[in-house]
């Protein structure tokens, strides 16, 4: 029995690997027409050349002329001032977002205020202190494992959205990290661009492709933003996180948190970014949760 | 007299062989256009003589020259309030654009300093119409890689940004949410008024805790 499976697993592998090179070959002549690199010093030369007669050139800094100590009316006219809004005028406006209803703000609201001190001071001076500390391979490293970790999660609903070719992707993504990324550490997949790396997916995805609705908003202490949909879909999906599985419980809910802690050492300070420069953080919030999920439901 | 017809004549040849490779280098793609606006962002913060501590504020002023180059801030202004930007006065609207101007530059200077080292790659460009494109880029640092894509529009000064999108949050659509709260209860001025104060109070400062009025 147990040759069987290996020979099974193996060819399982095999067509994977088969099936993302499949995916390579096809994707990579229409989508990378002018990838490429920003090399620094070879790409000044040219544009400036080119470039509109106002715009100085790059080495030269002197010829910026001191911005608007004058209140920067320079760059703009009263007549583009005086030109009146009409909503989409060629077609080119980005479709909004559906907005998410919020018959619970004041909750919520409660909630943001809550999570705004525990970012600020406990997780965010965390992750701080790991990111100090820990060696930045071994971070990313960990970051890597529990990505890996998850698969089952988004193969899962990539075939409850019907994309076989993402599950495919997974699947060869999985593979290739798990058996020649020292189990997930590292991700040789990255070499392979989008045809090895699809947009993750989830069940609060999977739930939007079958048409069902955001419902409402909802701040959730330590997670925070996310719908009553989303908030579902990630129960449901933390079913298929093998962390979950783990005995005992605390010892599960331990790995979490040091994962959570992990991630956070990626964004250290973000948050209080993101916040400086909203008119309204609630708002902004909000917002950003919902045009970002948006952008992952429509990929 | 001969002399006097001669450099009126060479000074007119002389104009048109200056003026001939302004006229005959067609504008650069928007793509093109990116690529050289980054680069200048990279050089100036890469420029050593601006690196010391005490050459921020120069070097902020630089960059702030260099961003009223690259975006198209009434475009953006108005796309951002979009109906309620014709409720507003000539004079309001010359206001809100300088400050939300303020706003956004420290925002993306805050943004920029910090992100110092990364790496761009510009991976497509698509016409949306016929002055209207996206560039899509990726910022890649050692540890991660964030997805930005410019919105440009065509104007008199070439390619202008008018919004940009990271990780598909429209930043144009999210502060649109956020103005658009503000006046569904308050008049234009109360409006400008509070955007004054928030730029007024300064950079990362930690903002009031009034989130939970």
């Amino acid at each position: 029995m147990q040759p069987a499976r290996l020979a099974q697993l193996a060819l399982a592998c095999l067509l994977a690997l088969c099936l993302a090179a499949g995916c390579a070959k096809k994707n990579t002549a229409p989508e990378t027409p002018a990838t490429q690199a920003a090399a620094p010093a070879k790409t000044a030369a040219p544009a400036p050349a080119a470039a509109p007669a106002p715009v100085p050139t790059p080495g030269g800094l002197e010829n910026v002329p001191p911005s608007d100590a004058a209140g920067g009316k320079t760059f703009f006219t009263d007549e583009e001032l005086a030109s009146e809004y009409v909503a989409d005028e060629d077609g080119t406006e980005k479709p909004v977002a559906p907005p998410v209803g919020d018959p619970i703000e004041s909750f919520n609201r409660a909630m943001f205020a809550v999570n705004d001190k525990l970012y600020i001071y406990v997780l965010d001076p965390v992750a701080d202190f790991w990111q100090t500390v820990i060696w930045s391979n071994l971070r990313v490293g960990t970051r890597n494992f529990f990505y890996n970790l998850r698969f089952p999660q988004r193969f899962v609903n990539n075939l409850l959205q019907g994309k076989l070719l993402g599950a495919g992707q997974e699947t060869g993504r999985f593979l290739l990290n798990t058996l020649f990324g020292f189990g997930g550490l590292l991700e040789p997949s990255q070499k392979f661009g989008e045809d090895l790396n699809p947009p993750p997916e989830d069940l609060g995805q999977t739930f939007a492709s079958w048409g069902i609705g955001d419902g409402f908003y909802i701040v959730w202490p330590v997670l925070g933003p996310s719908t009553a949909r989303d908030t579902v879909g990630s129960v449901g999906d933390g079913f298929l996180d093998p962390v979950y599985y783990v005995n005992p419980w605390y010892a599960a809910a331990g790995i979490k948190a040091g994962e959570k802690i992990n991630t956070g050492s990626f964004y250290v300070g973000e948050y209080e970014r993101l916040k400086a420069q909203a008119v309204d953080p609630y708002e902004a919030f909000k917002d950003a949760y919902t045009q970002n999920r948006a952008s992952q439901i429509a990929r | 007299m001969q002399r006097s017809i001669t450099i009126p004549v060479m000074a007119l040849f002389l104009a048109l062989v200056l003026a001939l490779p302004a006229v005959g280098a067609a504008v650069p793609s928007p793509l093109e256009s990116m690529k050289g606006n980054v680069q200048k962002v990279m050089d100036v913060l890469k420029d050593p003589a601006l690196k010391a501590a005490d050459k921020r504020d120069e070097r902020r002023k630089t960059l702030r020259g260099l961003a009223d180059r690259i975006f198209d801030w009434v475009e953006l202004s108005k796309r951002t309030l979009a109906r309620s930007w014709n409720d507003l006065s000539v004079d309001q609207k010359r206001e809100f654009v300088t400050l939300y101007a303020d706003l956004l530059e420290k925002t993306y200077s805050d943004r920029i300093e910090s992100y110092s080292g990364q790496e761009v790659a510009f991976t497509k460009e698509t016409m949306l119409s016929d002055d209207k494109a996206e560039v899509k880029t990726l910022v890649k640092s050692t540890d991660k890689t964030i997805p930005i894509d410019y919105r440009l529009t065509l104007g008199k000064d070439g390619w202008l940004v008018y919004d940009v999108q990271v990780e598909g949050i429209s930043l144009v659509q999210n502060y649109r949410k956020q103005f658009s709260e503000i006046l569904a209860s308050n008049p234009p001025d109360k409006m400008i008024e509070i955007l004054r104060d928030k730029v007024k109070r300064g950079e990362v400062e930690a903002w009031a805790p009034d989130s939970a009025k």
